[in-house]
C-alpha cells in the first residue's frame, strides 16, 4: 500500500508540474472566455455600426406597388430607393455605392441583381420584406377586414405553467423553452467537459506506461512494484489531477455565471447534490475505465506510433458522444439516447446529460451504473493482466490474437 | 546466500530456461555469460521476482523468496531509463521510497552516492542535462543506495570512459568486500575476467558452464599462444595444427589445435618467421581465453549473435 501510495504521489506530481497541464487547467478557460468575449464585443460592435448601411435600389420602369412599399420599411441599416436610369444605377452598384436593386419581371417574378459580392443580409432581409408584404397585399384583396387581419397575423404565444408537485391544484408560469434551453445547454457542456477530461487523462496514462517500456524504465519499477500496482498507481495519480481539472473547469464555468448573472440560480436548482454525486460516480468509473483500457494499450506498443494505431479505435470510441451530444440533449428519451446511455465509457458522459434534459427513470439510471460499474471492474481486471504481460515484452509489435490469447492465459 | 534450484521458465512452446541451478554467494560476483536469447534476461526477471517461474524453487538464505524480499536487491538494466525531466534527487528518491526507504533515509544516501561519484552539483538538475556517463552513474546509485543485499549489474560499464569504468569497478570491489551478492552479465568477457569469481554461461536456455575463472579455462586445456609479434603474420595460417589467428596490436592470439605438439609447433613458427623476415619478441603458452571460450560454445560471435526478436 506504501508503495502504491509512493507511485499515485510521483504520477500526481509529475502531471500537474507539466506546462501542459498548467495550460490545461488555468490558460484553456481563459482562452475560451477571452474568445468568447472577443466574439461577442466583435459582433455587437458590427450590430451597432451605425455607419454601415445598405442601399436597395427599386427599379421605377419595372416595379409594381408592392415593391414600391417596400420605401416606407426603411431602416437604419437598409434603405430602399427608387431608379429609374438602369445603368447609371448599375455602375454605382459596381462602385459599391449601392448594394443592389430589385425588379418586377413581366412573368410575375421579383429579382434581386447585385454584384459578386452580395451580403446575403441585404437580400435575406429584402426577402423577408417582399414576403410580408405581399402575404398583407393578398390578405387585404381577399375581403377579409383589418380587425381579422390583425388577429390571423398576430396568434398570441402559448404560455407554459408547472405543475407543482406537491400542490397539484397550483402551477406556476415558466418559460420553458427558456428551460429547455438552459437545460440542454447545461447538460452538453458538463458532457463535453466529462469527455474532454476522461480523453486528455487516458492520453497522459497511456503515454506514461508508454514512456516507462520504452526507456527502460519499467525493468527497474517492477523489480519494487509489483505491474497492478505500477498502473494502479498511475490511474489513480494522473486521474487525480484530471479530478482537479475537472473541478477547476467547473469552478470557473460557474464562478463566470455568477458574475454575469446569468441564470446562476436556475443552474444551481438543475446541479441538485444528488444529481452531482450521481455524476461524479458516473465519471469516476468510467474515468477509470477509460484509463485502464489506454493503460494496457500503452504497455502492448513499442512506439508512439504504435501506439497511435493501437488507441486509434478507442480514440474514435471516445469521440462517438461529441457527435451525439446535440440529438441526445435535444431527445433525452429516445430509444436511442436510452440504449447509448447505457454503453460503458459512453455512459459516463450521456447518462448526466441525459438526467439534465430530460427525466430519466430511476431504473435506467441504475442499470446503466450497474453495467458501468460491472465492466469497470472486468476492464479493469484485464487490463491489468494485459499491462503486467505487455510491460515486460519486447519483440514484434503485438496483434489483436496476442492480445486476445493474453487475456485467455 | 542466494540460491537457484531447479528453476524453469516457458513462454508457449519457447524453453526459455531450462532447469537452472547456481549459488551466489556473499562477498563474491558472479558472472552470467551468454549468447543474446540465450535465457539470461529471463533469469534476471525470475531473481528479481518479476517473472514467475514455472517450476523451480528460489532460496534467499535458505528460505524461500517472499514479497518483501525485491527491497533487498537492487538492479541496474543493461537499458538505461530515467524520467528525463526529473531532477535527480527527484528521481533517486522516488525510486528509493519505492524500495521502502524514507524521505531522510534518501536524502542522507543521495548526498553521500553522489559525493562518492563527484557528482553533488548536479543533485538538484534535471537529467535530460547529464551526459550519458553520468546518467549512468545516477542509474547505479539508485540501483545501490537502498542498501541491499543482492546487487544485478547487466552491463554496467558499457558507454562508460575508461576513468568511470575504472572509479565504477572500484565501487563495484568495494560492495564486494562488504559482503554483497554481486550477479553481473555482459558480453565484454575480457571484464567478466577480470571481475568475476564465478561464472555460469547460458545458452539456449541450458548452464552450459559453471565455475571459476581458472576452473574453466583449464578445462577448455592449453591451445592459446600468445606471440609478440612484429611483421607479416599470413604465413601462420598454413602451419599444421594453427586454427585461428587474431592480431591485437602487437600481439597475436594464436588457437591451435588440442592435440598439437607444442614444443615441435613453436619450432615451426619461429623457423617460418625467420624465414619471411619477421621478428618474434616473445612468446606465452596460455589457456584459452573466456572471450574463445565463449565464441566457440556459443557457435559465433555475440556481436555477431544478435536476435532481433526478444521474448519475456
Amino acid at each position: 500500500m506504501n508503495k502504491l501510495k509512493h507511485v499515485i504521489k510521483f504520477e500526481f506530481l509529475r502531471i500537474i508540474k507539466t506546462k501542459g497541464f498548467i495550460i490545461a487547467v488555468m490558460m484553456l478557460p481563459v482562452f475560451i472566455l477571452g474568445s468568447s468575449f472577443l466574439v461577442y464585443y466583435l459582433t455587437t460592435k458590427d450590430q451597432n455600426d451605425v455607419e454601415k448601411k445598405y442601399v436597395v435600389g427599386i427599379n421605377q420602369n419595372n416595379a409594381d406597388s408592392i415593391l414600391l412599399a417596400l420605401q416606407n420599411y426603411n431602416t437604419d441599416k437598409l434603405s430602399f430607393e427608387t431608379f429609374d436610369d438602369v445603368e447609371k444605377f448599375r455602375s454605382e452598384i459596381f462602385c459599391k455605392i449601392k448594394n443592389g436593386y430589385i425588379e418586377h419581371d413581366s412573368l410575375g417574378n421579383y429579382n434581386f441583381y447585385s454584384d459578386n459580392y452580395i451580403d446575403l443580409y441585404v437580400s435575406n432581409e429584402t426577402n423577408e420584406l417582399l414576403k410580408i408584404l405581399i402575404r398583407d397585399h393578398e390578405i387585404r384583396h381577399s375581403g377579409i377586414d383589418s380587425a381579422q387581419m390583425s388577429r390571423i397575423l398576430n396568434v398570441p404565444n402559448i404560455k407554459t405553467f408547472t405543475i407543482n408537485n406537491e400542490k397539484p391544484g397550483e402551477a406556476t408560469y415558466s418559460d420553458a423553452k427558456g428551460n429547455f434551453l438552459m437545460r440542454t445547454t447545461c447538460g452538453q457542456v458538463l458532457a463535453f467537459l466529462i469527455m474532454m477530461c476522461v480523453m486528455m487523462f487516458s492520453q497522459a496514462v497511456g503515454n506514461s506506461v508508454l514512456e516507462d517500456k520504452t526507456t527502460k524504465i519499467a525493468d527497474v519499477l517492477l523489480t519494487s512494484v509489483k505491474p497492478e500496482k505500477l498502473l494502479a498507481g498511475k490511474v489513480i495519480g494522473i486521474g487525480s489531477a484530471g479530478l482537479i481539472q475537472f473541478v477547476v473547469w467547473v469552478s470557473i464555468m460557474l464562478t463566470v455565471l455568477y458574475f454575469t448573472g446569468n441564470s446562476f440560480d436556475a443552474i444551481f436548482t438543475l446541479l441538485s447534490p444528488w444529481f452531482l454525486i450521481l455524476t461524479f460516480v458516473f465519471f469516476i468509473f468510467g474515468f477509470f475505465t477509460m484509463t485502464a483500457i489506454y493503460g494496457a494499450l500503452g504497455s502492448l506498443a513499442d512506439s508512439q506510433q504504435h501506439y497511435g494505431h493501437l488507441v486509434s479505435g478507442m480514440s474514435f470510441f471516445l469521440a462517438l458522444p461529441f457527435m451525439l451530444l446535440v440529438y441526445i440533449s435535444s431527445h433525452p428519451d429516445s430509444m436511442f439516447s436510452i440504449v447509448t446511455s447505457m454503453i460503458p465509457g459512453l455512459s459516463t458522459s450521456l447518462m448526466p446529460m441525459r438526467i439534465l434534459s430530460g427525466e430519466v427513470p430511476a431504473w435506467q439510471v441504475f442499470l446503466s451504473l450497474l453495467i458501468l460499474v460491472g465492466s469497470a471492474y472486468y476492464i479493469v481486471k484485464l487490463s491489468g493482466k494485459v499491462f503486467r504481460y505487455g510491460i515486460m515484452y519486447q519483440g514484434k509489435p503485438l496483434k489483436l490474437k496476442d492480445v486476445l490469447q493474453i487475456i485467455k492465459m | 546466500m542466494l540460491q537457484l534450484k531447479n528453476i524453469t521458465k516457458r513462454y508457449g512452446k519457447f524453453l526459455a530456461v531450462n532447469d537452472l541451478s547456481f549459488t551466489a554467494e556473499e562477498g563474491k560476483i558472479l558472472g552470467i555469460i551468454g549468447p543474446n536469447g540465450a535465457g539470461k534476461s529471463t533469469t534476471i526477471r525470475i531473481v528479481m521476482d518479476v517473472l514467475k517461474p514455472d517450476s523451480g524453487e528460489i532460496l534467499l538464505d535458505g528460505k524461500p523468496f517472499c514479497d518483501g524480499d525485491t527491497d533487498l536487491m537492487g538492479y541496474l538494466p543493461e537499458e538505461r531509463g530515467l524520467y528525463k525531466k526529473q531532477t535527480v534527487a527527484g528521481m533517486l528518491t522516488y525510486l528509493g521510497e519505492l524500495k521502502g526507504m524514507n524521505k531522510s533515509d534518501c536524502d542522507k544516501q543521495i548526498d553521500y552516492w553522489l559525493n562518492k561519484f563527484g557528482l553533488s552539483e548536479w543533485k538538484n538538475s534535471k537529467l535530460e542535462n547529464l551526459s550519458k556517463g553520468m546518467s549512468q552513474k545516477i542509474q547505479f546509485i539508485s540501483a545501490v543506495m537502498h542498501s541491499p543485499k543482492i546487487i544485478f549489474l547487466d552491463e554496467p560499464f558499457s558507454g562508460l570512459d575508461p576513468v568511470s569504468s575504472d572509479e565504477l569497478m572500484k565501487v563495484i570491489k568495494e560492495l564486494k568486500d562488504k559482503g554483497l551478492i554481486i550477479l553481473f552479465s555482459t558480453h565484454v568477457m575480457e571484464t567478466a575476467e577480470i571481475i568475476c569469481d564465478h561464472i555460469i554461461m547460458l545458452n539456449h536456455g541450458n548452464k552450459i558452464l559453471d565455475g571459476t575463472i581458472n576452473d574453466i579455462r583449464s578445462q577448455f586445456g592449453n591451445n592459446m599462444l600468445t606471440l609478440d609479434f612484429n611483421g607479416d603474420y599470413t604465413f601462420l595460417n598454413s602451419i599444421k595444427g594453427i586454427i585461428d589467428v587474431k592480431p591485437r596490436g602487437n600481439q597475436l592470439n594464436i588457437t591451435f589445435e588440442k592435440d598439437t605438439d607444442i614444443d615441435n609447433l613453436i619450432v615451426t613458427i619461429v623457423n617460418k618467421a625467420h624465414e619471411n623476415g619477421c621478428k618474434i619478441s616473445g612468446l606465452k603458452v596460455d589457456n584459452p581465453s573466456l572471450h574463445s571460450i565463449f565464441v566457440s560454445i556459443a557457435g559465433k560471435p555475440a556481436s555477431e549473435d544478435i536476435q532481433t526478436t526478444k521474448n519475456l
